[in-house]
């Protein structure tokens, strides 16, 4: 058993305090709470792509489930908000788990287009589903986190909730990389047949590993529809999946604080270079080849490289 | 203890295996020879649960084991090594030996996030030493394998099999690539697994090695067996000579 090292979530945790108590524009908190679920949905990505070898180009079509199976509860049924979750959940799971059982028999570029053409038909219902989800013009009228007498509504008071889940999540995802299944993961990644001659179900393994992610990533969704209160499909198009895999990859694949780093550095670059927006993807894409060419491993994995070098 | 009955395989029209029958008594070192295509390997694969057989039953210790998938082969007590190694490059040897243990044991994932089963993580890492120490390479437990000797590595592959405690071992040509003193020690590991009371079946070319393993040797030629016996007995056989030599007037 490795130890533990709760650097990591004791960082944001500094951090995010430090922004909360300095920060007062509602603007900047705002942005955030959005890295911050950036940062949740690419390290749900790196869990699939960097720990067990599952490429899916079909992340934006998670999160956006679990975004409009709460926005509609909430909005068009009234449901407490803190009840939508669980269903968020359950719901990007079944539908992970009916997906990964044909798709994940397959492998590389074949499984990459088999999830990008399952985010294409779910961004296209979303659309198309206008009794439900209000078509391409969006779902309105989504309440607010209310629970224990506690109101989520203005934000400052999210920026605190986000964080204290932001900071929680971190630590469990430590405890996840310093047990076993950080090895288990990684003997599936990188050969199947030899984890199979050992006794490991891989079918199995990779189906429950897809489907958690999908649920955790849909958790995000909800948490993203109660923040920004409005909700429409543009949010969950291939262009985010993409960007969830930019995140991952320039952030580190296959270490833990990999997607949260992406996400704070392609996560700004639209907040940085907010004059120069027409080049957004042009800065995106230069950061994403210069990653790939000169920084393998990314940023999480070029810092630990550095560390051991000093160990 | 292992019992192959007539067993055949198709891989579209190629017959890679017709018929072929033999078996493996407990507690013995057994060979699989035969030239290069005779279907060694998919003998294994077939054994292993990686190729379904169209015709023939694999029974191991009375259990039928002809469709089972492989890691249920696994886990009633087959365990294997591959020709190309398959070690986990970016990982330390030690942390390698996992596999091993993960699949025997299949830890509770809850109790090992929560780290409430300490005493048993620390009771597998003392294991770990002792097979570690079995194969002789605790010297290069913490590197990767891109910074190990090849030999070194065939010994880890052995430690790595022996601790997921199986009744038969698979070895897939476990010689294949090393030098006379790397065969010296790994014939010197064989024969400790197999005075555990490990029984052993591999496929091999170098016969200097089986010579001074194998006490029961089964020869295959295009997919059929065309031989068995003692080494001895193989060694004389006309139709092995045949096989490896060609004919006397071709």
């Amino acid at each position: 058993m490795r130890k533990i090292n709760p650097f990591p979530a004791l960082i944001a945790a500094f951090i995010l305090a430090a922004v909360g108590l300095t920060v007062e524009n509602e603007y900047y908190l705002g942005v955030a709470v959005i890295i911050m679920i950036h940062a949740l949905n690419a390290t749900g990505l790196n869990i699939l792509l960097g720990y067990t070898g599952i490429i899916s180009i079909g992340q934006a079509a998670f999160f956006g489930i679990g975004a409009y199976i709460s926005g509609v509860l909430s909005a068009t049924y009234g449901w407490n908000a803190l009840l939508t979750f669980p269903v968020a959940f359950m719901g990007a799971f079944i539908i992970a788990y009916i997906i990964g059982w044909p798709v994940l028999r397959l492998h590389g570029h074949y499984l990459a287009m088999a999830t990008l053409g399952f985010g294409m038909i779910i961004y296209i219902l979303m659309n198309e589903m206008d009794f439900i989800t209000g078509g391409p013009s969006g779902l309105m009228g989504i309440g607010d986190i209310e629970f224990f007498g506690l109101y989520f509504g203005l934000d400052q008071a999210y920026f605190v909730l986000m964080s204290v889940y932001f900071v929680f999540v971190l630590f469990m995802l430590e405890l996840f990389d310093k047990s076993f299944l950080h090895y288990k993961l990684k003997f599936i990644k990188s050969s199947e047949s030899a984890s199979n001659s050992y006794g490991l179900d891989t079918v199995q393994t990779k189906l429950l590993v897809f489907a958690f992610v999908a649920g955790f990533t849909a958790v995000n969704g909800s948490l993203y529809a109660f923040f920004v209160h409005f909700i429409s499909p543009v949010s969950f198009s291939l262009k985010y999946s993409i960007e969830l895999v930019a995140m991952a990859t320039v952030g580190g694949l296959g270490y833990i604080t990999g997607g949260v780093i992406g996400a704070v550095i392609l996560g700004l670059v639209p907040e940085l270079f907010a004059s120069a927006e027409d080049y957004e993807m042009l800065i995106y894409g230069g950061l994403l080849a210069v990653c790939v060419m000169f920084v393998p491993g990314g940023i999480a994995g070029t810092l630990s490289r550095l560390r051991k070098k000093d160990a | 203890m292992l019992e192959v009955r007539d067993i055949s395989v198709r891989f579209g029209g190629v017959k890679a295996l017709t018929d072929v029958s033999f078996t493996v008594k407990a507690g013995s070192i057994s060979a699989l020879i035969g030239p290069n295509g005779a279907g060694k390997t998919t003998m294994f694969n077939v054994v292993t649960g990686f190729v379904s057989p169209v015709a023939g039953s694999v029974k191991f210790m009375d259990k039928d084991i002809t469709k089972a998938k492989p890691h249920r082969v696994f886990n009633s007590g087959i365990s294997r090594t591959f020709q190309n190694l398959n070690i986990i490059p970016e990982l330390s040897l030690r942390e390698n030996m996992y596999l091993g243990i993960i699949g025997r044991d299949k830890p509770s994932v809850l109790k090992s996030a929560f780290r409430l089963n300490k005493q048993y993580w620390k009771t597998t890492s003392d294991e770990i030493d002792t097979f570690l120490e079995f194969a002789g390479v605790q010297d290069f437990q913490h590197h990767r394998p891109s910074s190990v000797p090849y030999g070194v590595l065939k010994n880890f592959e052995m430690a790595r099999a022996v601790i997921s405690k199986p009744k038969l071992l698979l070895l897939d040509e476990p010689a294949a690539g090393l030098n006379m003193a790397e065969k010296e020690r790994l014939a010197g590991i064989v024969r400790k697994v197999s005075a555990d009371g490990i029984t052993i079946l591999m496929v091999e070319h170098d016969m200097q090695f089986i010579s001074s393993l194998a006490q029961y040797v089964v020869c295959l030629n295009f997919g059929e067996k065309i031989a068995c016996g003692t080494y001895d007995e193989i060694r004389n056989n006309q139709a092995v000579l045949k096989a490896y030599l060609g004919d006397e007037d071709a």
